[in-house]
């Protein structure tokens, strides 16, 4: 009998920004880290990452250069391993209303819209650390405080995907999870103690 | 409303840690991701590094220092200091950082925070604001004399900064409390967060930033100086009233602003 190696996980770049948060994130836990925009890659890896700061129109633009929207997509479909983080999550909607036109995977129902709209009060972007309250039956996402740094987000359920909810202003999606394939609008990379017990989860998953 | 965070500062020069009284007569105060390390595991809610000489031959080394902070850091991290443009800001975030704070480069040329939100988002993208207070004329822009410090944040928020630090020059170090009105000044021209910088001393003094409207209060010398933990600071801040992040784990939440969830840190 051999021993399992040490876990391969595959985070897609999409741009420049945080990736080394991610990339750390998992090494501290043991993992084997590469950054790909390889849609063989994509494909064929045990454990896939989709993260993302910036612009949804220009994480967009990288999937397409790389060609790796059906891979995504099938993946997240098929229910292979597959996390995606922040603008990763929004990415997996139909679109955003920050880039009007710009198609997302589709693999979640709904728009992506603001936070605050009619809140002149709320602070805009939401930038620290929110309680978030997984539906019964969650297995990757815990109940706990998780760090946000996000001006828009899913505010609808998607049929199928357990839903993780939080509070800014009104009720949205911080998460949600199909089996192996979740998705944080946080990001578990930042998120300290909790972060690092929800990334652990997901490798078992 | 979130949370208020704590947010520990390390100023650092030449690879090391920091710390003087408005911004002179810096002393050594040890080692960036030991110290790093050590405020997170007391509940810092993230860790801001600037950069206090940031001199062109020093880059090579503060990026060594980013990347050992990250290495051990899990928690968000910005950091600052002698970023000139679009390149120094993307080499910094690869390094590791999560948030770039900009100052002097902003001041002279603006449109840099519209071209770095451009790239990598406006919740990347952090106004660092040095002000002075200027007699009856409110406060000014240390950088640059005459620029008003509550419309050039107003301005630096329109061009795309996600968050604003805050920073009273005129209490750097002097742990003589938060310049309160410049606070309420920013607070009430922008809705981006402010981060609270300069004059920390004791948890009231956090408070009191909170109150003026402060979303997260950074301090350096009460920590590196071990005055106060950030769990002493959580706890007492509890106490008062404020909402702070109480300590994960496993299986038990406890409420924002919960004393117990904030004596969890120790």
């Amino acid at each position: 009998m051999t021993r399992p190696g040490p876990r391969s996980v595959a985070i897609v770049r999409t741009s420049t920004a945080n990736l080394a948060s991610v990339v750390t994130a998992f090494e501290r836990l043991g993992c084997q880290v590469r950054t790909t925009a390889d849609a063989d890659v994509v494909a064929k890896s045990g454990r896939v990452v989709l993260p993302g700061v910036g612009a949804f129109a220009a994480a967009r633009a990288a999937i397409d250069e790389g060609g790796l929207e059906d891979a995504l997509r099938d993946r997240m479909l098929q229910g292979k391993p597959t996390l995606g983080i922040c603008l990763g999550m929004q990415l997996m909607a139909r679109g955003s209303e920050e880039s009007p036109g710009v198609g997302g995977l589709g693999v979640l129902d709904g728009i992506v819209s603001g936070h605050g709209k009619g809140q002149p009060g709320l602070r805009v972007p939401q930038m620290g650390w929110n309680l978030v309250s997984p539906a019964r039956g969650c297995r990757v996402v815990p109940e706990g405080f998780a760090y946000f740094a996000n001006s828009f987000r899913l505010a609808t359920a998607t049929d199928g995907w357990l839903p993780v909810w939080s509070d800014y202003g009104g009720r949205f999606l911080a998460a949600v999870e199909r089996g192996a394939v979740v998705a944080c609008q946080f990001h578990p990379e930042l998120s300290g103690a909790y972060g690092e017990a929800l990334l652990a989860r997901w490798l078992e998953a | 409303m979130l949370p208020v965070r704590i947010v520990p500062c390390l100023d650092v020069r030449a690879g090391r840690v920091v710390k003087g009284v408005k911004f002179r007569g810096l002393r050594d105060q040890g080692d960036p991701a030991e110290l790093a390390r050590a405020y997170e595991e007391q509940g810092a809610d993230e860790v801001v590094v600037l950069d206090v000489t940031a001199t062109p031959e020093g880059r090579g080394t503060r990026l060594d220092t980013v990347r050992a902070v990250r290495g051990r850091l899990s928690v968000p991290l910005t950091v600052g200091g002698g970023i000139g443009g679009v390149e120094d800001a993307a080499a910094l975030l690869e390094a590791g950082a999560d948030k770039v704070a900009v100052n002097t480069a902003a001041v002279r040329r603006p449109e840099l925070l519209s071209e770095l939100a451009a790239r990598f988002g406006s919740q990347c993208v952090v106004i660092s604001v040095d002000a002075a207070a200027a007699g009856d004329d409110g406060y000014e822009v240390v950088v640059r004399s005459g620029t008003d410090a509550v419309q050039w944040t107003r301005r630096a928020a329109a061009m795309g900064a996600g968050e604003v630090l805050l920073t009273s020059f005129d209490r750097d170090g002097t742990r003589s409390g938060y310049e309160l009105d410049l606070i309420r000044a920013v607070r009430s021209a922008v809705r981006i967060p402010i981060v609270a910088s300069g004059g920390a001393d004791t948890p009231e003094h956090m408070a009191e930033a909170v109150t003026a409207g402060g979303d997260a209060v950074l301090a350096a010398s009460i920590f590196h100086q071990r005055n106060w933990t950030v769990a002493e600071v959580k706890e007492a801040l509890a106490a008062l009233g404020v909402s702070v992040r109480p300590a994960w784990r496993e299986g038990t939440v406890r409420l924002r602003g919960d004393r117990a969830g904030a004596e969890a840190w120790r």
